[in-house]
């Protein structure tokens, strides 16, 4: 079988709302997955207009808002010098930055790597966009680990969307 | 229509009659160019941007012939190559003598990657997202990563992401080198991200 993306789920959110699950994407059909969004309107809530996230367990899909997340992130705005932000023992992770007029948001690429197992899982992810306020392009990188031995069925964007259109795929080796 | 789990052949030709048939995946190749000898250009004139939100390029062995030149990227609007000062991108390079940044908010072209020599054992490799092209609201946005080695033998790395500071539908792609260089050598795959 080839090596590709298979698609497994598109969820798109047209309401105002503080958190975004994208449920029951992770299982054990894939080891390795990838969520993409290149339409996202951020309002309010959270590391506004950061994307912020954190993990649904599989056990009830209820989120999983312990102080389990580390992360490092890379922002290359271009205003100032760029911004190394990193953390331990947080509630949630942040990749991304987005703009909070949509046609400025460009768009990210996330993989999530062994959500489903009961092991911890790590995530990477790159964007490119403007920087908020001032009409300046920016671009972002990181890394996060959820400290958990757990099993995880999806994932919750803890940043405040007015419009969100997520694309996930399973990573077939 | 229902999913029972399992796909009979009408099935399938249902399915692929409205584009939802996954089982070939959904990195869908566009087209591949490849360059053997000195050429001063890569143009992808059918990117299928009505298609696809989300571009996937990648390049394989990119040499130039003038060495410490890079590949770079411009972009055709609506058939029209722009070549005015309007890309606007940031970059962090990682060699293992150096870490360096740099930003413009006015160059005519993209940096996607790293200088290498003109020696058949230097060469950039690496990826690019594109984000919107073909949506004449938004300002079309990238981010990339490439590897190889630069041209004083330092193996390097290279993270960017750009914007194009004007609204418009962006319909080519335009692979050069940096002046006064052309290309040597490279392999670029241009995909699309099918969406549903």
């Amino acid at each position: 079988m080839a090596t590709n993306l298979q698609f497994i789920k598109n969820i798109t959110s047209f309401d105002e709302v503080s958190t975004l699950n994208l449920d029951n994407i992770f299982s054990s059909n894939y080891d390795v997955y990838c969520i993409t969004c290149s339409h996202i309107d951020v309002v309010t809530g959270g590391l506004y207009p950061d994307l912020a996230w954190r993990y649904l367990k599989a056990s009830d899909g209820s989120v999983d808002s312990t102080s389990n997340y580390d992360y490092a992130n890379l922002g290359m705005a271009l205003i100032g010098t760029y911004t190394q932000n990193r953390n331990t023992n947080q509630t949630r992770f942040y990749h991304q930055y987005n703009h909070t007029d949509e046609k400025a948001s460009g768009g990210f690429i996330m993989y999530v790597y062994n959500p489903f197992s009961s092991s911890y899982t790590y995530a990477s992810g790159q964007s490119g966009q403007y920087y908020n306020g001032d009409r300046y392009q920016a671009g972002w990188k990181g890394i996060s680990s959820h400290t958990v031995a757990q099993s995880n069925s999806g994932i919750q964007l803890a940043t405040g969307t007015a419009y969100a259109e997520f694309n996930v795929y399973g990573v077939k080796g | 229509m229902s999913n029972s789990g399992v796909f009979d052949v009408n099935d399938i030709r249902y399915l692929m009659d409205y584009q939802q048939w996954t089982g070939v995946g959904n990195i869908e190749l566009i087209q591949t160019q490849s360059v053997t000898s000195s050429t001063a250009s890569i143009i992808f004139d059918n990117i299928k941007q009505d298609e696809y939100n989300i571009h996937f390029v990648t390049w394989n062995n990119f040499r130039p012939t003038v060495a410490n030149k890079r590949l770079v990227m411009r972009y055709f609007e609506s058939g029209v190559e722009e070549s005015g000062s309007v890309y606007e991108y940031a970059y962090q390079g990682v060699r293992t003598d150096l870490v360096g940044e740099n930003y413009t908010t006015n160059d005519s072209s993209i940096f996607l990657g790293i200088n290498p020599d003109t020696t058949a054992t230097y060469a950039d490799n690496g990826y690019l997202y594109i984000y919107n092209a073909g949506d004449g609201n938004k300002y079309t946005a990238t981010s990339s990563h490439s590897t190889g080695m630069y041209h004083t033998a330092n193996h390097s790395s290279y993270f960017g992401s750009s914007v194009l500071g004007q609204q418009s539908v962006v319909d080519q792609l335009k692979f050069f080198s940096t002046a006064t260089s052309n290309i040597e050598q490279v392999d670029i795959s241009l995909y699309g991200i099918k969406e549903y």
